[in-house]
Order: C-alpha cells, then sequence, then structure tokens
C-alpha cells in the first residue's frame, strides 16, 4: 500500500478543490478523477522503482569497499569480480593498524577535533557581531562567505612557502590552524542566519536586565540558535575530516592524515594494494555514515540553509 | 524573558557592562576571529603574486624577478595548462548538466510526501558525507582494467571482448571521473532542490489546475521561474566546487591517461609539488584565482539580479 500516504497527502492540496467544484459537474468531473487515480498509481510504481534503483547505485559501491577490506589480496583484485570474500578475515585491518592506519586516524582526529573547535568558537563570535551589528557591511560579509569558495590550491603554495619558514610544516597545530581559517566562513554564515532568527529585543531586555552583551550572545542567542550549532559543527567536522590538499601540502613527511594515506596505497614495488586500502577506508566512511543517520536532521537543513533562504 | 523593549532606543546605545566596553569596541572584538582569515587568505594572496613575479625553484637561494614572464609562458608556451583548463570545464561542464537534470528530476518526482522518502533521504546523505579521496578510490575499484567491479559487469553484459579498459582511454578516463562525481553529488543538488520545491507556494499551482493546465505547463510557467534563484545558487555552489576538482581524479585515475584527466588544481599541485616550481606554479593559481573570481561574480550578479524581483 504504498500509493496511501502518497495521495492522501496530495489529495489535501488538489482534494480541496476537487470537492468544491465537481458538485455540479457530475459525470465529467468523475471521469477526470478516475484518471488521475491511475495516473497517481503509475506514477507511484515510477517512485517506487527509482527509489530502489537509486538505493542500489548509492549503497553499492560503499558495500564493495566494506566487503574488499576482509577480502584476500588476490580476491581484492579478481576477474570475474568475487563479491563476497571466501575467507572473511581482520588481516587486512591488522595490517592496516600497524602500517600507518593508527596514526594516521590519531592524526586526523587531533586536527579535525582542534579545527572544528577553532572554526565554531570563532565563528560564533564574527556570526553574533555581524547579526547584532553589521559590522563591516555587506561587503566584509561578501568576502567571508567568497573565501570558502575559492580554489585552496591557490592558498597552498603560498601558505607552505610560509610554514617553511615557520616551521609549521609537518605540525599538528599548522594544520589546525589553516582549517580552522578556511572552515570560519561557513559557520559564520550558517550561525548568522540562525541568529538573525532570534529576535533582537530579546538582547536589548536582557540587557535591560543587566546582562553583559557577552553574556547576551552566550546565554541567550547561542542557546536559541543551537540547532545551528549541531549542524555547523557537524558539517565543519566532516569538511575537515574528509579534507586532502591541504594535509597533504602541509604534511609532507611525517604527519599524513586518513586521506593521505588512502592516497598511499600505491608503489612502483608492491603495486596497489587495495584490501588494507580498503580497510581504513570503511573506517573513514563508518563514523560519517553514522552521523548521517544520526545527525540527519540537522545536517539535511545546513546543507540546505543557506541556498533556500533568500 | 519579556521582548518589550517599548520605546527605548537600539542596543547601540546602552554600555554593555564588561570594563565599560561599549558595543562600538565589543562588535569589532568579536571579529577578532576573522584575522586568522586574513593572515590565512589575504596575506597568501598577496605572497603568491610577488612569487609568481619571480623565477622560484624550490631550494635554490636565487630567486631572481623576472616580470610576468611566467604568465606568458603558461598563457602562449604551456599546453598542459591549457589542457587543464579544458579539461577542467569538460568535467565541469558535462557534470553540472547531469547533475542538475538528475537532481531536478528527482526531486520533482518525490516533491510531496511518499514511500519511501525517510530511507532516500537518508541513503541519499552518505554520498554527500564521505570523503571525495574515498569516492576517487571506490571509482578506481569500480572501474580499474581487468577487475573493476562496474567495469566487468558492463563487459559481461555488452559480451565486451576484449573488454573496455575505462582508465587507459582518454575518452573513457574522463567518464569515469566524471560518474563519480555525479554519484557523490547528485544527492546534494537532490536535497536542496527538493527542500526549495517544498517552501514554494501551493495557491498558484491550485489556480493552475482549475485553469486546467498540464503538468507540463505548470512546471515550465510556474516551478521553474519560481526555482530560478535556488537553481542559480546550487549551480553557483557545484561549480565552483568543480572548478577545484582535485581529490577524486588524484584518486581515481591519478590524472592519467597521460595528461587526459588532468585538471587545473592537480597541474598546478605538480608544478609545485613535484616539480618544484613554485614561481610558476603562483603565476597559474593566480590564473586560476582570476578566473574562478570572474565566473563567480558573473553568477552572483545574475542570482541578485533573479532575487531583487
Amino acid at each position: 500500500m504504498s500509493g496511501r500516504r502518497e495521495q492522501s497527502s496530495v489529495d489535501r492540496k488538489s482534494g480541496e478543490q476537487a470537492n468544491k467544484t465537481p458538485a455540479g459537474h457530475g459525470q465529467r468531473a468523475h471521469g477526470y478523477r478516475s484518471t488521475q487515480k491511475r495516473k497517481r498509481r503509475i506514477l507511484d510504481v515510477v517512485r517506487v522503482l527509482v527509489v530502489l534503483i537509486v538505493v542500489v547505485i548509492t549503497v553499492v559501491p560503499i558495500l564493495w569497499i566494506i566487503l574488499s577490506g576482509f577480502k584476500s589480496q588476490g580476491e581484492c583484485l579478481h576477474n570475474p569480480p568475487i563479491w563476497i570474500p571466501r575467507n572473511p578475515s581482520w588481516a587486512n585491518y591488522q595490517d592496516m593498524w600497524t602500517d600507518g592506519g593508527a596514526l594516521s586516524l590519531k592524526n586526523s582526529l587531533i586536527v579535525t577535533v582542534g579545527g572544528t573547535l577553532v572554526a565554531v568558537l570563532g565563528g560564533v563570535l564574527v556570526a553574533y557581531s555581524i547579526s547584532r551589528f553589521r559590522t563591516g557591511g555587506q561587503h566584509l560579509a561578501n568576502w567571508v562567505l567568497s573565501v570558502k569558495f575559492l580554489p585552496p590550491i591557490a592558498f597552498a603554495i603560498p601558505i607552505a612557502t610560509m610554514y617553511r619558514v615557520l616551521h609549521l610544516i609537518d605540525t599538528h597545530f599548522g594544520l589546525i590552524l589553516v582549517y580552522g581559517a578556511f572552515n570560519l566562513p561557513f559557520v559564520v554564515w550558517t550561525m548568522k542566519g540562525f541568529m538573525d532568527e532570534v529576535p533582537r529585543q530579546l538582547d536589548e531586555s536582557a540587557m535591560i536586565d543587566g546582562c553583559t552583551r557577552i553574556g547576551v550572545m552566550w546565554r541567550i542567542v547561542l542557546p536559541l540558535s543551537a540547532p545551528g550549532l549541531v549542524s555547523a559543527t557537524l558539517l565543519t567536522f566532516i569538511f575537515i575530516w574528509s579534507e586532502y590538499l591541504f594535509a597533504l601540502v602541509l604534511g609532507q613527511n611525517e604527519l599524513f592524515t586518513v586521506p593521505v594515506r588512502l592516497s598511499s596505497y600505491y608503489s612502483q614495488a608492491e603495486g596497489w594494494v587495495c584490501a588494507p586500502q580498503a580497510a581504513l577506508a570503511t573506517l573513514a566512511i563508518l563514523p560519517m555514515i553514522a552521523m548521517a543517520f544520526i545527525g540527519q536532521r540537522f545536517i539535511v537543513r545546513a546543507m540546505t540553509f543557506g541556498a533556500v533562504k533568500q | 524573558m519579556s521582548s518589550s523593549s517599548g520605546g527605548l532606543s537600539g542596543p547601540n546605545n546602552i554600555r554593555s557592562r564588561v570594563g565599560g566596553l561599549s558595543d562600538r569596541h565589543v562588535r569589532w572584538l568579536l571579529m577578532l576571529p576573522l584575522l586568522l582569515l586574513v593572515f590565512m587568505s589575504l596575506y597568501p594572496t598577496l605572497s603568491a603574486l610577488y612569487m609568481s613575479l619571480h623565477q622560484w625553484e624550490g631550494a635554490i637561494p636565487e630567486r631572481p624577478f623576472i616580470g610576468l614572464e611566467n604568465y606568458e609562458r603558461l598563457l602562449t608556451a604551456d599546453e598542459r595548462f591549457g589542457n587543464g583548463m579544458v579539461i577542467t570545464l569538460i568535467i565541469l561542464g558535462v557534470n553540472l548538466i547531469l547533475q542538475m537534470v538528475l537532481g531536478l528530476s528527482l526531486a520533482l518526482l518525490f516533491s510531496g510526501e511518499f514511500w519511501g522518502k525517510k530511507v532516500l533521504t537518508t541513503v541519499f546523505l552518505i554520498p554527500v558525507m564521505i570523503s571525495p579521496v574515498v569516492v576517487g578510490f571506490t571509482a578506481r575499484m569500480a572501474f580499474v582494467n581487468e577487475f573493476g567491479f562496474v567495469a566487468e559487469t558492463v563487459n559481461w553484459i555488452f559480451q565486451l571482448e576484449p573488454g573496455l579498459a575505462w582508465l587507459s582511454d582518454p575518452f573513457w578516463a574522463k567518464v569515469v571521473v566524471i560518474v563519480a562525481d555525479t554519484w557523490q553529488w547528485t544527492p546534494f543538488v537532490f536535497l536542496i532542490l527538493l527542500s526549495g520545491l517544498a517552501s514554494l507556494p501551493q495557491e498558484p499551482y491550485e489556480a493552475a489546475q482549475v485553469d486546467g493546465a498540464s503538468a507540463w505547463q505548470a512546471f515550465w510557467h510556474l516551478t521553474l521561474p519560481q526555482m530560478r534563484y535556488i537553481l542559480l545558487v546550487v549551480l553557483l555552489i557545484r561549480g565552483l566546487d568543480l572548478l577545484k576538482l582535485f581529490d577524486v581524479v588524484m584518486l581515481s585515475t591519478a590524472a592519467g591517461p597521460g595528461t587526459a584527466t588532468e585538471t587545473i588544481s592537480v597541474y598546478i599541485y605538480q608544478l609545485a609539488f613535484r616539480y618544484w616550481s613554485f614561481g610558476y606554479a603562483a603565476a597559474a593559481s593566480f590564473l586560476l584565482l582570476i578566473v574562478v573570481i570572474v565566473v563567480a561574480t558573473l553568477l552572483i550578479r545574475m542570482i541578485g539580479g533573479v532575487s531583487e524581483e
């Protein structure tokens, strides 16, 4: 009974008016309605089919990666492809773990948590200032946003040169600063949108009651825009966790994050060792998939927020 | 907390109590974190400009000033630079068309309530959330010559003998990159357009139905004009993302075969961190920056024009 629920909601719109108009029209309206019904049923079948196709196309590649983590190297690259590992084992996970996997996870965790903290803490302050005082005007707000869209490779080269001078290459601190900076615009933009929704009168009356500016921001505006804070934090975490270019360029020798480690499973000597790579890839995406399920509401809202709002 | 501030003047006139700091100071103190962004974006931009005017090769300490020579070489004598730009634009164009068409069709099909909406949006969120590096790796697993699970399935379905070697064919390698990016980002386009459709007012559709308009007419004359703003915004977000395409290419085709999928970001990366020609790479990245800014400004103008209507 896939059609029932769908139909009822569509009917709420068209049905209302269908109740009003067809009274005088008799036969003709009835015929019109039954073809409409048939059309709707066909549409439902199409929808179910499309959902199934889309789910298969989306899930199968991910499933393939997860399964490959349990295959032997021979099974991982095999013709014809082997879908289910014959002797599933954790061997790849053990190899991967000791061969840089654990270290890369540790590095990724440090720079992601650090970078997210910097971006969110800094972004909230700036967002409050722009939301309440329009500090810097439209031009500053536009500039902040534009930085997010510029190609990182353009910044990576001079930053790498600068970091060499400052001895920040291969340091967690260096990466945290870069990630904090380049994710600031996203946090500012999201939080400004949410803070704009909190009425300014709240700020004013709280200040009359003796609250300081900072107190207002901290105790009133921030809690009221908490959904925005959760969304911004989650997405910033995901952005940094996935980032590749800066990690590659600024951690050339010793400091490698998960994406950088993932990109180095090919060597002239050994060829492509894809089984442990799949194991590490699985560890890299599982937290993200978990987040997709748990934080779905927040993530979709944050993603669509900027675009839908005019 | 009552929200009645009555006839009191605006917040700017109320003194906050932190050491007598007035809002005039607080507002700028709160902006201090932006210094980090200035430090990481404005300074490097100027520094890149400076580097691009010098012959700056790896560890060689002499870095003579050579004026615009780097730019001249890039624009007149460097085929790989032009190649990178063209490949970036091809991949960008095809991806944008595919993702917009697929995303919009899916959004239209699934607007309103329907069976499995929750499943679809949840599953659709997964590609958006996983790292492009992993997407590139997955594309390689899917299409690698002789072993790829998609490539071999295609070979089997069409009984291709010998099988199609995706990654060693300049055309099909581009297809692999495009498929990977479309797989990852169509869901994003879909989710945004879906919420855009949900925010459209219903009345015009009811009126159109009364007037006997077909579904196609309703789409063409109601949905499309109303969605123009949001479509442009999505186009902007995705277009600018695609101009910096890097991760997926590195992991799936490694820019090959030859330079068949070498996007401009990949080429600049190679210049700087494989050949250590920092000055030359900085010039190339500066040109890229100009292209991006011009494209973005044009699109933002269009968006501004639409949203004012």
